[in-house]
C-alpha cells in the first residue's frame, strides 16, 4: 500500500491533466450510454406517442452523443498518452537523480548480469500505474456512481441491483481470475526465460554442439520446453476467455434483472413505459467502464513489484558520505596505503588484504597480477567509490575520509582500459576534464597524446563529432583521448589502470612512450597484467588473490623464482600478441 | 507520439463511424415506427444489434496492428530460413580409421557469402596421420576458415578435402564430425552441470569415463573444489569458470570423445601461470597419437609441432619446423620478432 501511495504521489504535479483525462474517459462512456439509451427512448416514444414533434430533442441528443463519443475518446487518448510520456520522463529523472549519489559503487554491482536492463524495464513499467490502473478505476467508479444515481431516481431496487452487478463484474470477476491464474503467470515467465536461455545457449554454443553432433538433442530439448509453454499458454487463454465470458454474463444478467424489476414498476404506473428500454440500455452501456478493470489488477501487481524494486535501490544509503567538516586539501600529495583490506559486503570474500605502499611525486609504482587479483579495486578505493573495510588510505598524512570526495578526485587523473567517448564534439570530450581550458591548452595536450594527426584528419577539427553519431575512434585513439583528458586535468596523482589492454603490441609500445613521457614528476600508479617496461618502475607490487605476494624492482623480481617470474615466462611464451 | 496520434486518429474515425451509424439507425427506426411501418419490438431488436455489427470491425482495428507486426517478424524469420545450407549431403561411409586419419586439402578454396575476396583462394596442405601441425598467421589470414573447412562448418567451393583418400563431402556431416574433436578458443559452457557439460562429447559415457577425461584434462582438481563437484551448475546462470578452467573443460570433452583428429584454437590472451601450465600439460597428453591441427599463439606450441604452416592472405606462405623457418628469415621469423624477442 505504501508503495502504491508513493507511486500515486507522482501524479500530484499532473493533477489537472489526470482530472481532464478521467473526465474525458467518463464522457466517452456517458456518450455511449446516452447514445444507446436515448436511441431506445426515441424508438419507444415513437411507438407510443406517434407524434414526430416530441422527438426532435431526443433525436438531436442521439446525434450529439454519436459525435461526442468519438470526440471524447480521441481527446481522452491524446491527453492520457501525453500525460503518460510526461510521467515517464518524471520517473526517469527521479530515478536517475536519486541514483547518482549511490553511483558508481552500487551501480557496479548492477552492471553484472541483467540487472541494469531490468531497472530500465521497471521504470517503463511504472507508466501503467496511471494508464492501466488509476485512470480506469476512476472512470469505472464515476460511471458506476452516475448509473446508480440515474437508476435510483426511477426506483432504488433497480439502482442497487445494477450496482451489485457492476461491482461483481469490476471486482469479483478479476479477483476470481486472479485466484485461478495464481502462479501461472510466474510459471509462464520462468518457462519463457528458460526457453530463451536455451535458445541463446544453443546459438552461442552452436560450434560446440555441431562439433559433438549434439544439435538434434538440443533441438529436442527446446521443442519439449516449447510444448510445455504452449500448454500453459492454452490454460491462460482459457482463463482469459472465462474472464470475458463472465464479464458479458454479468452485463446481460444485470440488464435482465433490471428489466424484471422494472416491468412491474411500469405496469404499476410508477415508471412510464417509454423509459423501459431506456433503463435497460443505460445498464448495458455502463458496463463498458468496468470491463478494463480485469487487466487493471494484473497491471497493478506488476507495477507494484517494479515500484518496490526501484524504491529498494533508491532508498539505500549512499556508500560514501562527505564529512560534516571537511578538511582542506593538503599541500603535499603523498598517498599512502596503510594495511588496507577490502570486501564488497560484510562476511564476503576478501578482495584486498593488508595492502601497504606509498606514492609520492616523481615515484612510479606498478601493481601487477593475474586477472581477478583485485587490482582494479585499488583504483576504486583511491577514487573513493568505496572506503576500505580495514586499514586506511592517507593523503598528505590524513585519512581520505576527511576530505570532500570531489576534492580528492580533482587531484587524480585516471587512464583506464575502457574510455567512454561521449556522443559529442572532440572539444567537449576533452573539456570534461577541465571545462575552462582554452583551445591552446587542448591543442597542446592533443599534441602530447600524439593526436595531432587525428585532429588534422577530422574535417571539423576540434568541432568534429565523435562517438555513436560521429567518428568512431580506434582502440588506440580512444586511449590517447583518455590520456589527453588526463593531461589536461593536470592532476598531481596519476592512475593508469590497464591503459594498454586490448591493444596490439605496436600500438601498446607507442602509447606507453606517450604516457611514460608525461609522468615525469607526478606520482604514478600503474595497474597492469602486461609486464611491459617494468624496468622504469620504482617499485612493483605483485598481487595475487588480494594479497601482495612479492614486491621489489623488476631486476630483483626477475631473479626470484616467484609469481612475477612465472608471469614473465608465460608472457615470453607468446608467439605474437594478436 | 506522432505515430500514436495517427493510430488514435484511425481509432477516432472508426469510433465516429460506429456512433454515427447507430445514431442514424436509431433515427430511421424512430421515423419508421412513428409512421407505423415497423412494430416497436423489431425496431428495438435492430437497435440492440446495431452496436454488435461494429464490434468485429472495431476489433479488426486493434488486431490489425498485431497482425502487421507478426508478418514483419515472419519476414525476418523466413529470410534466415531461406538461406541455402552450404553443405552438401553425402551418404558414404568413413571406413576404418583405427590406424589414424591423414587429411589432405587439395586446391581447396572458399569465399564467405557477401565477400568479394576469397578467404582461402587455393590451398594445398597435408596433415599426415598422427602428426601435429601448427597454423600460424596474422588475424584474417585464413586460419579459422581452414578449421571451418576441416570441421565441415563450410564446404569448399573449389578443390577437395580428403580423409584417408575419401572426400569428406561424400560423408554425412554428422558422420564426418564423429572423427574430429574441437577445442575452440572460447569453448561454450552450456547451462547445466559440469558432468553434463563434459559428457556433451559422448552422452552415453559412464561417470567413471567422464572423471577419467577430466583427470587427463587437468580439470579434476578444480571440479573437486566446486561446491557441488561434478553436479555444480555452470554456464550463464551458474557458477562462472575462469578462462583456463573453461579451456580444460573443453579438453576434457575432447578426451572423452577420443577422436582420431583434433582441431584446436589456442586462446590469444594469457591465462594465469598455473592455468597455462595445466593446459599445456593436458594438451600434450591429448595430442599424442592423433592427427592435430592447432592454431598456435604460443612458442611452446610451435616448438612441439612436427610442422608449422604459415598462412598469409589465405595462401600457404611457408612450412617447416621452427628452426627451419627462423633460419629462412621469412614471414614466420618476422612474426616471431614482432614482439621484440631474440628467437631460439
Amino acid at each position: 500500500m505504501r508503495t502504491f501511495l508513493r507511486l500515486v504521489g507522482f501524479l500530484k504535479p499532473h493533477l489537472p491533466g489526470v482530472a481532464l483525462a478521467v473526465l474525458l474517459g467518463v464522457a466517452t462512456v456517458v456518450s455511449n450510454v446516452g447514445l444507446l439509451a436515448t436511441a431506445a427512448y426515441v424508438i419507444s416514444a415513437a411507438a407510443l406517442v406517434s407524434f414526430l414533434g416530441s422527438l426532435v430533442i431526443p433525436i438531436y441528443l442521439v446525434r450529439l452523443f454519436g459525435v461526442s463519443r468519438a470526440g471524447a475518446r480521441y481527446a481522452e487518448r491524446l491527453v492520457s498518452h501525453n500525460l503518460t510520456f510526461k510521467l515517464l520522463a518524471d520517473f526517469r529523472t527521479w530515478f536517475y537523480t536519486s541514483l547518482e549519489p549511490l553511483a558508481p559503487a552500487r551501480l557496479l554491482r548492477f552492471s553484472t548480469g541483467d540487472l541494469l536492463s531490468r531497472i530500465v524495464e521497471d521504470v517503463e513499467e511504472l507508466q501503467n500505474v496511471y494508464l492501466r490502473t488509476v485512470a480506469p478505476v476512476a472512470v469505472a467508479s464515476m460511471i458506476s456512481l452516475l448509473a446508480f444515481v440515474l437508476l435510483y431516481s426511477f426506483g432504488p431496487p433497480l439502482a442497487f441491483v445494477a450496482l451489485g452487478f457492476l461491482l461483481a463484474a469490476g471486482i469479483g470477476v478479476p479477483l476470481l481470475v486472479r485466484a485461478l491464474a495464481h502462479g501461472l503467470g510466474r510459471t509462464q515467465l520462468e518457462l519463457r526465460g528458460e526457453l530463451n536461455a536455451r535458445v541463446v545457449d544453443g546459438i552461442h554454443g552452436a560450434q560446440d554442439l555441431l562439433a559433438f553432433g549434439r544439435e538434434e538433442d538440443h533441438g529436442r530439448e527446446i521443442a519439449a520446453l516449447n510444448r510445455k509453454l504452449g500448454s500453459l499458454q492454452g490454460r491462460m487463454a482459457f482463463i482469459t476467455g472465462l474472464k470475458d465470458a463472465l464479464g458479458d454474463l454479468m452485463m446481460n444478467l444485470a440488464m435482465l434483472c433490471v428489466l424484471v424489476l422494472a416491468i412491474p414498476l411500469v405496469s404499476g404506473g410508477e415508471v412510464r413505459g417509454v423509459y423501459l428500454a431506456f433503463l435497460a440500455l443505460v445498464v448495458l452501456g455502463s458496463f463498458e467502464a468496468v470491463q478494463p478493470l480485469g487487466t487493471a489488477f494484473q497491471y497493478l501487481g506488476r507495477s507494484m513489484c517494479a515500484g518496490e524494486r526501484l524504491f529498494e535501490i533508491v532508498d539505500a544509503e549512499p556508500e560514501i558520505v562527505d564529512p560534516a567538516e571537511p578538511r582542506p586539501l593538503p599541500g603535499d600529495y603523498k598517498l599512502e596505503f596503510d594495511r588496507v583490506g577490502f570486501r564488497y559486503e560484510t562476511g564476503g570474500r576478501h578482495v584486498l588484504q593488508d595492502i601497504s605502499f606509498s606514492l609520492e611525486p616523481g615515484r612510479r609504482v606498478a601493481v601487477v597480477g593475474p586477472t581477478g587479483a583485485g587490482k582494479s579495486t585499488l583504483t576504486g578505493l583511491i577514487l573513493r567509490f568505496w572506503d576500505p573495510t580495514s586499514g586506511g588510505i592517507l593523503l598528505g598524512g590524513h585519512d581520505l575520509c576527511g576530505y570532500v570526495q570531489d576534492d580528492v578526485r580533482s587531484l587524480i587523473g585516471v587512464v583506464s582500459q575502457d574510455t567512454h567517448v561521449f556522443n559529442d564534439t572532440l572539444r567537449a570530450n576533452l573539456l570534461l576534464a577541465r571545462p575552462e581550458a582554452t583551445d591552446e591548452d587542448l591543442r597542446r595536450v592533443l599534441a602530447l597524446a600524439q593526436l595531432t594527426d587525428l585532429v588534422e584528419r577530422l574535417p571539423g577539427g576540434l568541432q568534429s563529432p565523435l562517438g555513436e553519431q560521429g567518428l568512431k575512434l580506434s582502440g588506440g585513439e580512444r586511449q590517447r583521448l583518455s590520456i589527453a583528458r588526463t593531461l589536461l586535468k593536470d592532476a598531481p596523482l596519476l592512475v593508469l589502470d590497464e591503459p594498454t589492454a586490448n591493444l596490439d603490441p605496436v600500438t601498446e609500445r607507442e602509447l606507453l612512450d606517450t604516457v611514460y613521457g608525461s609522468m615525469q614528476d607526478r606520482a604514478t600508479l600503474v595497474i597492469t597484467h602486461r609486464l611491459v617496461r617494468m624496468e622504469e618502475m620504482d617499485e612493483i607490487l605483485v598481487l595475487h588473490e588480494g594479497k601482495i605476494v612479492e614486491r621489489g624492482t623488476h631486476r630483483e623480481l626477475e631473479g626470484k623464482q616467484g609469481t612475477y617470474r612465472r608471469m614473465l615466462d608465460v608472457q615470453r611464451e607468446f608467439l605474437l600478441a594478436v | 507520439m506522432k505515430v500514436l496520434r495517427y493510430a488514435f486518429l484511425s481509432g477516432f474515425v472508426l469510433e465516429f463511424m460506429t456512433a454515427a451509424a447507430i445514431a442514424l439507425v436509431a433515427v430511421t427506426l424512430g421515423v419508421r415506427v412513428i409512421s407505423g411501418n415497423m412494430p416497436f419490438e423489431e425496431a428495438f431488436l435492430v437497435l440492440l444489434l446495431a452496436p454488435e455489427f461494429y464490434k468485429p470491425l472495431r476489433e479488426l482495428g486493434v488486431h490489425r496492428h498485431a497482425g502487421m507486426e507478426g508478418s514483419a517478424a515472419a519476414d525476418r524469420i523466413f529470410e534466415i530460413l531461406s538461406t541455402p545450407v552450404p553443405l552438401r549431403r553425402g551418404s558414404g561411409d568413413q571406413g576404418n580409421v583405427s590406424d589414424g586419419l591423414t587429411i589432405e586439402f587439395l586446391g581447396a578454396g572458399y569465399t564467405y557469402p557477401g565477400s568479394d575476396r576469397a578467404a582461402i583462394p587455393d590451398l594445398t596442405l597435408s596433415l599426415p596421420a598422427g602428426t601435429r601441425t601448427a597454423l600460424v598467421g596474422r588475424s584474417g589470414s585464413g586460419k579459422s576458415t581452414l578449421v571451418n573447412l576441416l570441421m565441415r562448418f563450410v564446404d569448399p567451393e573449389s578443390g577437395i578435402v580428403l580423409a584417408n583418400g575419401v572426400r569428406i563431402t561424400e560423408l554425412p556431416a554428422k558422420t564426418w564430425r564423429e572423427n574430429v574433436a574441437l577445442v575452440p578458443q572460447r569453448p561454450h559452457l552450456f547451462h547445466g552441470s559440469v558432468l553434463e557439460n563434459i559428457s556433451l562429447a559422448r552422452p552415453e559415457a559412464s561417470r567413471e569415463e567422464v572423471e577419467k577425461a577430466a583427470e587427463l584434462a587437468g580439470a579434476a582438481e578444480f571440479i573437486g573444489h566446486l561446491p557441488d563437484g561434478y553436479g555444480t551448475e555452470i554456464g550463464e546462470r551458474g557458477a562462472r569458470l575462469s578462462g583456463g578452467e573453461a579451456q580444460r573443460m573443453a579438453i576434457a570433452r575432447a578426451f572423452l570423445k577420443d577422436a582420431p583428429v583434433l582441431v584446436m584454437d589456442e586462446p590469444t590472451s594469457s591465462l594465469d601461470p598455473e592455468s597455462e601450465r595445466l593446459v599445456s600439460e593436458a594438451v600434450e597428453r591429448l595430442t599424442r597419437g592423433r592427427t592435430v591441427l592447432v592454431i598456435a599463439h604460443r612458442l611452446g606450441t610451435v616448438y612441439g609441432a612436427d610442422r608449422i604452416a604459415v598462412l598469409d592472405d589465405g595462401k600457404l606462405a611457408e612450412t617447416g619446423t621452427h628452426g627451419e623457418l627462423i633460419r629462412r628469415h621469412g614471414l614466420y621469423a618476422s612474426l616471431v620478432n614482432a614482439y621484440g624477442r631474440v628467437p631460439a
